[in-house]
């Protein structure tokens, strides 16, 4: 499944969100888990993917008048499955004047995307620099260990945002060039997380507490309601917090509270649209926080 | 904003002396015709004092005498300009006076000169005399309010002294300033800066501290009063458009003596008082360095939240480096101040009109590809010669190009150079070197007498290069025939073309080399042949790439352009990327503004950005754009920023293409505003108004 080209599908630049001070977020294109709330759907499939904001079309149906199969590009589902007669075409793309059609992920040289980030190296000052972000940048190591041996070279500080899905082995390959982790725990139940995100729970704190013993971390907990806010799930997550090795490590728990970002993305790609989920009630997020306190951690509702 | 209550002793005045003639028929010179003019507006001047005011001096006449002969009308008014208000603080109108009955003993001395030394020795007496009758009135309102305001007593013993003589202590200082910054508003100068209010006031704020003369807290509420005041007819005060004042504060920066970093309790102060106040008005400048202490940055930003628009950013480490490589003396350069806008000039030493004329650079393009007329209606707007379809390449179309900014700078130059001002012997005894060699501020007096000159549509020539770069150079989309046709209609024809040209092109401001180095190679052309001019005066010309009201003015008589803007559509704004076209970020805005070489093109060029109120929610944001601006301020020449309040979230939401640009922060990461679903907009606009007030 996994391709062997690496696709990154944004580069965020003066990324102030994704880790200390300012940085540079790189995110990759393709994760192993289905989180079905994920707010960057962009950033599930691995392959390319043609994208279609509406807001952007100005409807003047240049796409169509061009497009040598007699589509309608704006059918971007269909454009996205007939995928490898289109991507070869890319007419409709070239065309676009609003650049409402484009194309998800790009090959990027590993120089190139050195010489982007050492572009803003003035900025990093201290701890900031690079994070990698995704999709999810461990399925991409290869291309992930050879950025970040070079970051290092160049002296930029690094950081990754990850599931922690993927195998020991792989981690400890990567370890000693990451400064400092971003952590995302779901569900903690092993069929639960099994059935809804496709993910093996025990991995995942293997991974977290491997992290942990060596690497400064912040750990974050999206807050969905009746799914990882339940009683149950929350008092699994404070089994795992309470038995992590090297506590003083994880220098703060976050909570993230549902948000509904990433809805419009789905109907760019043409996908089927999110079904509900609802943010934690207030009491509830509350609760959480006090609960994972007790345990001294820092602990921070990161709001909209 | 306080709403002016127009006050009535104006009327009173206009109506007992409907004219106020002075003497134009006299065979008199000039200058002692406009000190005569000055003379009988402040004997006419009534002496406005309210119960409260702890500082003297109201404008109440708002019609200078006339005392130009037919002959002298198109003088040009002098102004945009900030004084020395040390001299007056340290000299005193008496020791002024004296300098010029002094520099009256040559022998050698023109006529000329010994008329406008008398001129300077005649305003020095009738300000002294003017405030004695402030005194006299303070001391008439303190007898009829007896014990309830003791603070009109004390004025009236100080309007006895000041500005006649030097300031002593805190109080008198202020007095001394507010009167004489009066006085010139009075001789019809505007956009009249403070200076560096920090700095000229803190050795009476030391010594009153020491010698328990007034204590902090004290201080504080005279400054508070004097903030007040000059806000108090802002609109009188306006240039183009309400709060137009120039009325600008600066603080900060680096001191003289050992070229460290001149912060000091005043400069918290002042950006308290603007804190607590909120006025349009004085307007802040922060000139900032890399010794800029971080409790300095912090408070700065405090300010900002409010969405003041102010405090503006100037760089000590671009602005001080770049005057001296003009000529500048290394102690004046470091003492800088700005213009009524941002354009730098050295506060009482400089005759320097930094906005005396513009260059609008898409004006030029259009020429250059259209035998020096315009696309909009075929005029002759630039010289003769160039046309579209002789450029076989992209390097042939930037001669064509360079060779009409060259014409079009000429060509204002030439203009500029024919004008002659009106002699303000006020001012001459307020600006160094002008009585030591006798001569007016307006014939040369100053040690300083370089011009500067601004642009409209920089940023959108660049970006209309790229876009005949790529599309008739480099992929043969459209023939240069069609191109300048679809120009010329307005693209009405080829809105296609518009928005291709509007969305598909790479743009300034996202650190694209390629970009980039068309923008520096014609900033560093513009700014050297800038240089090359003289003025009547002897001084040189300095480019600049700020537009002040250009952007907007200029729009209507400039032909659609290449990046996509139609006729009509505003241009880019000072040294800003184009509206809607960041996407890479602040940083990147700022990479490519500092690819520009700034001393070069240092008549302000500043970059404006905008910031969501959201960014100042958190503590740790706050840290993070501090560290931004510590960078950034080393990278760019000034930033203003515009910290958008919900009125322009309202309007973003509603017109989203001209807001693409426009960052918020959402939860965890920063979003482009338009591109949010509507119920995030409408919490993110409630949540500006709960953090605007």
């Amino acid at each position: 499944m996994i391709s062997s080209n690496c696709l990154i599908f944004d580069i965020k630049r003066f990324a102030i969100s994704d880790g200390p001070e300012i940085r540079t977020t790189i995110f990759f294109k393709g994760c192993p888990l289905k989180c079905p709330w994920c707010h960057n759907p962009e950033g599930i499939s691995f392959r390319q993917e043609f994208f279609w904001r509406r807001t952007k079309c100005s409807e003047c149906n240049e796409c169509i008048r061009i497009c040598p199969h007699g589509y309608d590009p704006k059918d971007v589902k269909r454009l996205n499955e007939k995928f490898e007669e289109c991507l070869n075409c890319r007419k409709c793309v070239d065309i676009c004047p609003t650049g409402a059609i484009t194309i998800i992920g790009k090959e990027i040289e590993l120089a190139d995307l050195i010489e982007l980030i050492s572009r803003d190296i003035d900025y990093y000052a201290d701890s900031g620099g690079v994070t990698f972000s995704g999709g999810e940048p461990l399925a991409h190591m290869s291309y992930l260990q050879r950025a970040l041996e070079e970051c290092k070279r160049i002296g930029v500080n690094t950081c990754i945002e990850t599931s922690g899905f993927c195998s020991k082995e792989d981690l400890l390959l990567i370890i000693d060039y990451v400064d400092f982790f971003m952590f995302d725990l779901k569900l903690a139940n092993k069929e639960e997380s099994q059935r809804v995100i496709g993910a093996n729970i025990d991995k995942i704190v293997e991974n977290l507490n491997i992290i942990t013993s060596e690497k400064k971390c912040v750990l974050r907990l999206p807050m969905i309601r009746d799914l990882t806010d339940t009683k149950e799930n929350i008092e699994l997550l404070l089994a795992i917090l309470r038995q992590i090795p090297n506590k003083k490590n994880l220098s703060r728990v976050e909570l993230l509270p549902y948000h509904k970002l990433g809805e419009s993305k789905y109907i760019c790609l043409g996908k089927e649209t999110l079904k509900v989920f609802e943010p934690s009630t207030e009491s509830n997020l509350n609760c959480i926080k006090e609960k994972i306190s007790s345990l001294n951690y820092n602990v921070s509702i990161e709001r909209f | 904003m306080s709403e002016i209550k127009k006050n009535d002793d104006i009327a009173i005045v206009l109506k007992q002396h409907p004219f106020m003639y002075s003497n134009t028929s006299s065979k008199k010179s000039i200058y002692l015709r406009k000190a005569i003019a000055f003379e009988k507006m402040l004997s006419t001047m009534y002496p406005s004092v309210k119960k409260d005011d702890l500082l003297a001096g109201r404008r109440t006449i708002y019609n200078f005498p006339i005392y130009l002969t037919i002959n002298e009308y198109d003088l040009a008014n002098i102004g945009n300009l900030t004084p020395n208000y040390n001299t007056v603080l340290t000299k005193g109108f008496k020791g002024i006076k004296q300098d010029a009955i002094s520099a009256m003993n040559d022998k050698n001395l023109s006529s000329d000169s010994k008329d406008f030394l008398s001129s300077v020795v005649m305003v020095c007496e009738s300000v002294i005399k003017f405030s004695n009758r402030y005194s006299e009135k303070l001391l008439e309102m303190s007898e009829k309010y007896g014990d309830s305001q003791p603070s009109l007593r004390q004025l009236a013993q100080i309007c006895k002294k000041i500005p006649a003589e030097p300031a002593t202590n805190f109080y008198q200082a202020l007095q001394s300033v507010f009167f004489t910054n009066m006085l010139i508003w009075s001789e019809e100068h505007h956009l009249i800066g403070l200076g560096r209010l920090d700095q000229y006031l803190w050795p009476y704020y030391q010594n009153d501290i020491a010698k328990g003369i007034c204590t902090a807290d004290e201080m504080y509420e005279l400054s508070k009063h004097f903030w007040k005041r000059l806000n108090e007819d802002f609109r009188e005060k306006s240039n183009v458009l309400a709060g137009d004042t120039g009325q600008a504060v600066i603080l900060g920066g680096l001191e003289k003596s050992r070229g460290e970093d001149a912060s000091n309790e005043l400069t918290y102060m002042f950006l308290k008082i603007a804190k607590e106040l909120k006025q349009v008005d004085p307007k802040i400048v922060l000139r900032v360095h890399s010794k800029t202490p971080e409790k300095l940055w912090k408070e700065s930003l405090a300010l900002l939240k409010l969405g003041l628009g102010y405090p503006l950013y100037a760089s000590d480490d671009v602005i001080i480096p770049s005057l001296k490589s003009f000529g500048y003396d290394s102690e004046d350069a470091i003492d800088y101040v700005v213009s009524a806008c941002w354009e730098p000039l050295i506060p009482g030493k400089s005759f320097e009109l930094n906005n005396v004329c513009r260059i609008n650079f898409l004006h030029c393009l259009e020429s250059s590809v259209n035998d020096g007329k315009s696309l909009l209606d075929n005029s002759q707007i630039g010289v003769s010669g160039g046309f579209l379809k002789e450029c076989n390449s992209f390097e042939d179309l930037i001669k064509n190009l360079k060779s009409q900014i060259h014409f079009f700078i000429s060509q204002s130059v030439e203009r500029v150079n024919n004008l002659r001002f009106v002699p303000s012997p006020l001012f001459s005894a307020l600006t160094a070197n002008c009585i030591e060699k006798g001569l007016d501020i307006s014939k040369g007096g100053a040690k300083y007498n370089n011009f500067g000159i601004l642009n409209s549509g920089f940023v959108n020539m660049v970006n209309s290069l790229i876009a005949i770069k790529k599309l008739v150079y480099e992929n043969n989309q459209i023939s240069k025939i069609d191109l300048l046709k679809c120009l010329k209609d307005d693209f009405e024809n080829n809105m296609q073309l518009c928005s291709y040209m509007k969305n598909r092109i790479p743009k300034f401001g996202n650190d694209i080399d390629e970009v980039d180095s068309i923008a520096s190679e014609l900033a560093d052309f513009y700014g050297q042949e800038c240089a090359k001019e003289s003025n009547s005066l002897g001084g040189r010309y300095k480019g600049g790439l700020g537009s002040a009201d250009g952007y907007v003015t200029d729009a209507k008589k400039t032909a659609a352009s290449c990046d996509g803007r139609k006729l009509g559509e505003i241009l880019t704004v000072n040294f800003s990327p184009a509206a809607g076209t960041v996407q890479n970020g602040l940083t990147a805005v700022v990479n490519s503004i500092s690819k520009i070489n700034f001393r070069k093109v240092f008549n302000g060029s500043i970059l404006d950005l905008k910031l969501s109120p959201s960014f100042f929610t958190e503590e740790k944001y706050l840290d993070k754009l501090v560290l931004f601006l510590k960078v950034a301020m080393r990278k760019c020449e000034e930033i203003q920023f515009n910290v958008v309040n919900s009125q322009t979230l309202k309007d973003a939401k509603n017109n989203p293409d001209q807001y693409r640009d426009l960052i918020v922060r959402v939860w965890g990461f920063s979003a482009y505003f338009v591109d949010l679903p509507e119920e995030y907009q409408n919490h993110i606009i409630e949540r500006s108004e709960h953090d605007i007030q």
